[in-house]
C-alpha cells in the first residue's frame, strides 16, 4: 500500500469504519508479517531472550487515532510490535545494547528516568525497513504496567493517561516511583533494608521512600485494589 | 512457534476466546473475522501474539491468561524489610 493509501485509511477508521476498511488495515498489517515470521524468532535466537510479539489490534489502532487526532495512519511506529522481559535493570541495558547492535535503530525511549503517567521501560523503535517497536522492561516495570492495564479495564481507559480516579492515578504514581526505588537500590547493591550498607544520599533518600512506602502498604493496595 | 488469538472483554475482564494456532496464516484470518464481527463492541479487544512457547505468551500478556497473577501485592519485593 502506499503511503497515501494508508493515510487515507486511517481517516476512514477515525471516523465510521467499515468491514471493508477493516480488511484494508489487514492488508497493510500483512506487509508486516516477514517480520513477525523471520525477523523476532531469529533475534530471540541471536539475543537468547524471549520475544513476545504483537500485532497491533483493529481496536487499539482505532483508539489510538482517535486519542491522537490528526495523527496519520502510516507514521503509527506500533502497528507491529514485541515484548521482552528481563529479571533485572543491569539485564534490561544489556538486551537493550544488544537489540540496537543488531537492527537499525530509529530511536531510543528511555522511559525509566522520565515515566510515562508512571509507566517506566525502554522503547526501541527499529526500521525492517517497516517501523516496529520493542518494549524492554524489567519483570517488575511489566508487574506494574499489567495492574495498570487491569485497572484501566475497571476505571477506563483514561487512567493511562493520568485520566480517572485521582485516588487511584496517585496510588499507580506512588507504586511507580517504589519500583524504581527499588529497582535502584538493588541495582546499586543497597538492597538490604537495614540500612547497614546504605552510604549515598541518593541512595538513603530511595530507602527512605521504600520505607515510608512500605508503612502505607495498606492503603495504597486499597487505591489498587482490583474487583472481581 | 505458538500462536494464540485472544478476545478479551476490557469491561468485564475478562478473555472471552482463546484460541491457539499451529498455523499462523489461519489465526490472522481468525482475527480479521473476529474484529469484523465486533467492530461495534469498543470494550472487545482483540489481540494476535506470537512466541516462541506458550509459557513465553503467559507471562507477557497474564492480564489475558492469568488476572489472579496481577495485583499490587506483586510489586512488593519479598525480602524488604515491612513485607509480609
Amino acid at each position: 500500500m502506499t503511503k497515501g493509501e494508508i493515510d487515507r485509511l486511517g481517516t476512514r477508521l477515525r471516523t465510521a469504519p467499515t468491514p471493508e476498511d477493516l480488511r484494508e488495515l489487514d492488508t497493510y498489517r500483512e506487509e508486516f508479517v516477514p517480520i513477525f515470521r523471520a525477523t523476532i524468532p531469529a533475534l530471540a535466537r541471536d539475543l537468547g531472550t524471549a520475544i513476545v510479539s504483537r500485532h497491533k489490534s483493529a481496536r487499539s489502532i482505532l483508539d489510538k487515532l482517535e486519542r491522537n487526532a490528526p495523527t496519520r495512519l502510516s507514521t503509527v511506529q506500533d502497528i507491529a510490535g514485541a515484548r521482552i522481559i528481563v529479571p533485572t535493570i543491569a539485564d534490561q541495558d544489556r538486551i537493550t545494547s544488544e537489540l540496537c547492535a543488531r537492527i537499525e535503530t530509529t530511536q531510543i525511549v528511555d522511559r525509566r528516568s522520565f515515566p510515562t503517567y508512571g509507566y517506566r521501560a525502554v522503547h526501541v523503535l527499529a526500521r525492517f525497513p517497516l517501523p516496529f517497536e520493542f518494549q524492554v522492561r524489567t519483570l517488575a516495570q511489566h508487574r506494574w504496567a499489567q495492574l495498570s492495564e487491569r485497572l484501566a479495564d475497571q476505571h477506563g481507559f483514561e487512567l493511562k493517561y493520568g485520566g480517572g480516579p485521582s485516588h487511584v492515578v496517585a496510588a499507580l504514581m506512588t507504586m511507580s516511583r517504589f519500583v524504581a526505588d527499588t529497582e535502584y537500590l538493588q541495582t546499586t547493591g543497597r538492597a538490604r533494608a537495614d540500612g547497614e550498607i546504605i552510604d549515598t544520599d541518593e541512595a538513603i533518600e530511595a530507602l527512605e521512600r521504600v520505607q515510608m512506602l512500605v508503612g502505607r502498604r495498606g492503603e495504597i493496595s486499597e487505591a489498587l485494589r482490583i474487583d472481581g | 512457534m505458538a500462536d494464540v488469538l485472544i478476545a478479551y472483554d476490557r469491561r468485564k475482564a475478562q478473555t472471552l476466546v482463546e484460541r491457539w494456532f499451529e498455523d499462523a496464516t489461519e489465526a490472522r484470518r481468525e482475527r480479521l473475522a473476529l474484529e469484523i464481527a465486533s467492530l461495534d463492541q469498543p470494550d472487545l479487544e482483540v489481540v494476535l501474539l506470537e512466541a516462541q512457547t506458550r509459557a513465553d505468551v503467559r507471562i507477557s500478556h497474564a492480564r489475558y491468561f492469568d488476572p489472579l497473577a496481577i495485583g499490587v501485592d506483586r510489586l512488593f519485593p519479598p525480602t524488604l524489610k515491612g513485607s509480609p
